[in-house]
Formats: structure tokens, sequence, C-alpha cells
């Protein structure tokens, strides 16, 4: 019998009861994104041995950047004692060092080509705003998120990494003013054609215009690499500068659905907020975004549903049948159809022996047997990205005990390597499964959030190509 | 000779016989109907593929004069719609202003102490809506759509799922398969209740279920 229906069927005469709720959580934990300008690395092998990671060179001066950003390891005819030698065919200090430490010959080493994390500082942010949108594909055994009426939806984001991103990508970023003067930034600011050129000689009065555009366009060229030489030549590259040309060389503005160069100093406080408060727009359901700083009031969060202590923002929005304002700005009563439950007692916090959790997602680094909440936003150049803040299994599953999950409780890890045992224990993901009656869905391999940048729909897939479900204490 | 009617979503004796012009009891009573008496144990809640036996019309001889005025009356046949309304935390919703429409007529009123709305309505209307407190003015608005007689027996998986969803626990489309969706909704009843939490749909579990939604 099929009997798609909506609504409540209650039968005439007799009591029939209705029932708000309960509500459900949805927490997606968004870890933080890199420092893109200082984690160009390399994998190096010497062709027997495990690969091993190593840092590009680290740049000093405008034309270092291209090896920086672009360098690749192979056996040069060079004299390994003399790093320097090395350094002017791609190798960093870092990198010699690691290869005469592990016994290997450089003649012999051989790599892929360099490259960063976060190239696109929002991958894990939109990711997440595209899977509770509901216009990603979902592979399973991944499954789509299905909240109802009245059920809450939580992003809660590590802030420290963005925060710190937002200011280094803003301080690189040609829309700002300290980089007005330099011949990238030109059309930002000088837009070919308005700035004085040189005047045209006396006796130009009969040239074509043919003639009279490819003088200019000389005395244009010749104009730009004067400033070129002398800005290069004469000031000496700051950090900022260093960013500047890492951003300008390894970013575009011609791909659409991409923050890359920030006009702005909060740009990305205000994307972040915007796109996961609007994921999804399903009515009556309530959005919240929280800016956390420590792992603790995540655990804390997840555990009681309070934020206490020092959060940085928290974003609340309701869609227009959860809790829309009251009166319009004239003071007339907006219309709306609101239906909401009284057990919510007020932002940001939730009563958690009411309102359980029934959907856990992660977007983040992570790393065999760890969430990594911080990966690579404190390193230096010529530093292999590494971890600053990990988050355990032990953690988690500790903040999961005592009913804070409902009985259909699921997470959905979609980071990289979760799924996969580590040589001395079992996985993340299987972990975790030991608490989420509903199993554990994680890759068995890396994630690539490659198809983010340009795709308005794309949700991060493993490079094997599988999801790998872990059943409740497989 | 009755005839047999097969029963279709939304009916129930009371308006079946309304629209049929019998009173509830005459066809319930009905010796055809023994068999259905026997199977469902209120005439309010039947299942859709029941057989109902319509009685035949019995003509009724009244003498009357001519040359003068006779009334006659008829009995009013009414229903009653009766909801129980209870807030996240099973506390019912209680003296607060309600607004119910029925078939496009619009009613309001004050719930009782115990949550309780209580209209009478037409026995053959389908549809209504009910409006818990003030959209504009209450942080608390509810609003439920109504689907009139379609309760089916608790006895078959459907009405398992009208029961779960009235209670608040989503499973999805109401099919009559016990899915995914439909065994968590269990699992969340049953954890809610204090019962052995299996997602199976077991005897204790379909008595605390109708013992819940009071029918």
């Amino acid at each position: 019998m099929s009997m798609a229906e909506s609504g409540h069927s209650v039968s005439r005469h007799l009591t029939n009861k209705l029932r708000v709720g309960p509500p459900r959580e949805f927490i997606c934990l968004i870890g933080g994104t890199s420092n893109a300008f200082n984690g160009w690395y390399a994998w190096a092998s010497n062709g027997t041995d495990p690969a091993i990671a190593v840092a590009g060179p680290e740049p000093k001066s405008y034309d270092d950047i291209k090896y920086y950003v672009n360098f690749r390891l192979v056996g040069y005819d060079v004299d390994p004692l003399y790093p320097y030698d090395m350094m002017t065919h791609g190798w960093s200090t870092s990198a010699y060092k690691i290869i005469k430490a592990k016994g290997w010959d450089p003649v012999d080493v051989n790599s892929g080509a360099s490259s960063t994390h976060d190239v696109y500082w929002a991958n894990f942010i939109d990711s997440a705003a595209h899977l509770y949108a509901r216009t990603g594909r979902v592979i399973a055994p991944m499954r789509p998120v299905e909240p109802r009426r009245g059920d809450i939806i939580t992003f809660l984001v590590f802030f420290p990494p963005y925060e710190s991103r937002e200011k280094i990508d803003w301080d690189a970023s040609p829309y700002n003013v300290i980089h007005k003067d330099k011949l990238e930034a030109a059309p930002y600011w000088d837009p070919v054609g308005l700035a004085p050129l040189p005047k045209p000689e006396d006796d130009n009065t009969h040239i074509t215009l043919t003639e009279k555009n490819k003088r200019q366009d000389k005395a244009r060229k010749e104009r730009d690499q004067a400033r070129t030489r002398d800005q290069l030549a004469n000031s000496p590259l700051t950090e900022e500068d260093l960013n500047f040309y890492i951003l300008m060389r390894t970013t575009s503005e011609n791909r659409k659905t991409s923050i890359k160069r920030p006009h702005r100093n909060d740009a990305y406080r205000d994307y972040m907020v915007n796109k996961l408060l609007t994921a999804g727009g399903k009515d009556g359901l309530l959005y919240k975004t929280v800016f956390y700083r420590t792992n603790e009031q995540l655990l804390r969060y997840i555990k009681t549903g309070q934020i206490q202590d020092s959060y940085d923002e928290v974003h609340v929005q309701t869609m227009p049948e959860g809790r829309p304002p009251k009166k319009d700005i004239h003071g007339r009563p907006l219309h709306g159809v609101p239906a909401w439950f009284s057990i919510w007692d007020g932002q940001p916090n939730v009563d958690r022996k009411h309102i359980r959790i029934c959907r856990f997602d992660f977007f983040g680094h992570s790393g065999f047997s760890s969430l990594l909440m911080d990966f690579g936003s404190e390193n230096l150049k010529g530093e292999v990205p590494r971890a600053h803040l990990p988050l355990t299994a032990n953690q988690l599953i500790e903040a999961f005990q005592d009913k804070v999950l409902t009985p259909d409780a699921h997470a959905c890890l979609w980071g990289c390597h979760l799924g996969m045992d580590p040589p001395n224990g079992e996985s993340f993901a299987s972990k975790l499964a030991d608490v989420f009656p509903q199993g554990v869905v994680a890759a068995d391999s890396t994630t690539s959030f490659e198809r983010i940048v340009d795709d308005e729909t794309a949700l991060p897939i493993p490079e094997n190509g599988n999801w790998t479900y872990f059943a409740h204490g497989s | 000779m009755p005839k047999r009617y097969t029963v279709k979503q939304g009916d129930c004796i009371s308006s079946l016989a309304f629209e049929w012009g019998f009173l509830p009891d005459t066809v319930w009573n009905h010796a055809d109907n023994t068999e259905l008496r026997n199977t469902r144990q209120d005439f309010h809640i039947l299942l859709p593929g029941d057989e109902v036996a319509a009685p035949d019309f019995e003509l009724q001889k009244v003498p009357a004069a001519t040359d003068e005025r006779h009334s006659f009356i008829r009995e009013k046949v009414e229903e009653v719609l009766r909801v129980a309304v209870h807030d996240a935390k099973d506390e019912p919703l209680a003296n607060r202003k309600y607004t119910l429409v029925v078939d496009l007529v619009s009613s309001q009123g004050i719930t009782s102490p115990d949550g309780i709305v209580e209209l009478p309505i037409r026995p053959n209307a389908k549809i209504g809506k009910l409006m818990i407190g003030d959209p504009w003015e209450d942080e608390d608005y509810y609003e439920f759509d109504l689907q009139l007689g379609k309760l089916n027996p608790i006895d078959d998986v459907t009405g398992v799922q009208q029961r779960l969803r009235n209670l608040g626990f989503d499973c999805g489309a109401i099919d009559g398969i016990i899915g995914p969706r439909t065994r968590a909704a269990i699992a969340n009843f049953q954890d809610y209740r204090g019962l052995n939490v299996t997602g199976e749909l077991d005897s204790d579990t379909r008595a605390a279920l109708s013992d819940d939604h009071l029918c």
C-alpha cells in the first residue's frame, strides 16, 4: 500500500496525541585551513625507500619565488657538499638535510612537482555548505543530510586558522593598498590607459593611428619595466611582498566560484557566515555557525550543548518558517508560518538532555589517527606543513557518551585517511563507530577537495573512489 | 441485499454512514458486518481494503392526513475531533489560543488544561489545520496539518508509522514498509520511552505506541 501523504493522520472521535519534536541536532565540524603561502613541498623518493616530504626552497627574492612554487627535486649533477649550489636548482636547505639524513644520494632523488595545501582557503567551508544545501551528489555509503522541521544545524568552525589566513591573504592581496605600486597590482589600481603616458614627440602629428598605438604600448611597457626594476631592486621583499607574488602566481580571478584575492580585510569572515547560514534554506530549521578556539570548547558543546567561556562569534539564523522576526521595520506583523519549539533555551546553547545529536560531519585536514584542527597555519616558509592541534578519536568518544547521540546517529568523515588502519592500531573511523549506533563512513585514502574550487555543487571525493562504511561495534 | 463497500483511506463507519444516510450504529451493528466488528475494535479506525456492508434502505410508511402540514425530524449526526497537543518535553500545551480550520470552516478557542482541543465536525470532514498560539506574537507557535479519519489500526505498519509521525518521530513516507527510516524512528521512540532499543517493531513497542498516542 502506498500512501505518501503529508501531515498528521488522526481518527475522528477518539483522542489523538500530537507531539512536537523532539528536535535533533546536526553537527558539522570544520577544521582549519592551512597557510598556503608557507606550505610548498614535494614528495621525494630514491625509488626504494618510502617517499618523504621535503619543503620548497625558502624564497628571499622575487626570482626565488618561481622555484619556491614550482620546484622539482631531480638528480642534478651537483656537489652535495654545497647546498647553496643545490638551491639554485630548486632544492631547499631543509630538503638537503633530509636527503642527507636519509642516506640518499641527492643525484638519485626524484620527486613530483611541488604543491601546497588549501590554495583555495574555503574548501572545507564550501564543502560543508554544499552538503547541507544538498546540491552535491552524495556517493553511498555517504548519506545525504535530511533534517526535518524544528531540527538544529550547527556548524562548528575552528576559527584561529581562518582568522590568521584572512589576515595573511589580505596582506598579500592586490586589492590591499600596500601593493598599489606593484606592476602585478596595476590592473587593480591603475587601469591601462588611464595613467599619464610620456608625451608624443613633436613630429608625430602625421603618424597613423596604428603607429601611435604602437608607440604608446612601447612607452607603457618601458614605464612598467622601469617601475618593476626599481621596485625589486630598491626595496627588500617583506613577507607581505613574497606572499603577494606567490598569490599572483598561483591564483586566478577567472575561476568564478572562488574568492582567491580578498577584496576586504574581513571578506573571509563574512563569506563563512553567509555561506554556512544560508546552506540549505529549508523551512523550519535553526542554523548556527559558531567560531570556537579550543578543543575544550568543542568537546564541551558536544557533551552539554553549552558554549561557555569566550567564543568568538555565534551567528544564528532560522529559515522563514522557523522563528521569523515578529514585526517588520514599520511595526507591522510579518506574515509567516512559523513552527518552533519551546525547548530551545536561547542562543547559542541547547539543552543536551532534550536535544541530541543525530549526525556528525567532519571537513578538514586529518591523519590516520586524529582530526587535525590546525594543520600548517603556523608553518614558516621552507618547512613541511605539520599539524598543530590534533583531536583524537578517544577525545570525541568521551564527549559522545552519556546519551548525547540519538539511537539512529551516524557520522560522515570527509577528511583524508580516517578510514585507514594505521600500522599500530585500528582506524579513527573504526574507533568512532563504537559510539555511533548507525556507524561511520570515511575514506580509506586521501580525499580530494580540488573540485570544490570551480563547482558550486561539488563534494570532496576519496582519491580511490570509494567511501568505506564502518558498522557500529565493528 | 446489502451492498459491499471497500474502505478507502479516510473512511470510517461514521463518515460512511453519514454519506449513506444512516446512523453509524445502524451500519456498524448490521449483521453482515459481524466479521468487521470482530476485526476492528473501534469503528472510527478502519483499514483501507476492509469490507463494509451498506444496509438496504427500508421504506417507512407514515400515515398523514391531506391538507395538513407535517414535520419530520431527522436525527442530527455529528462527529467530534479530539486532539491532545504536547510540546517536545511531552508537556501539554495547556490554556493556549488555538485556531482549527476544518474543511474551510475556522474555529477559535482555548486548549484545555490537558492540552486538548475538542470540536464538533461533520462526520465526512477530510482535512484540517490546527494552529496553537499566535504566529506573530508567540515564540512557540505550532501548526499541524490534519488528515481526518486517516489513522489506520495499530496492528498495521502504516498505523505504526502514522502514530510515530504524530508523536514527533519522523519515519519518512507512510508506505507500510519497515525501512531504515522507520526502523530509526522506532529506535528513537523506544529510547524515548525507556524501552529496549532494538529498532524492531515488537509487541511492547506497539503497546507503548498505542498508549502514548492515546488511541
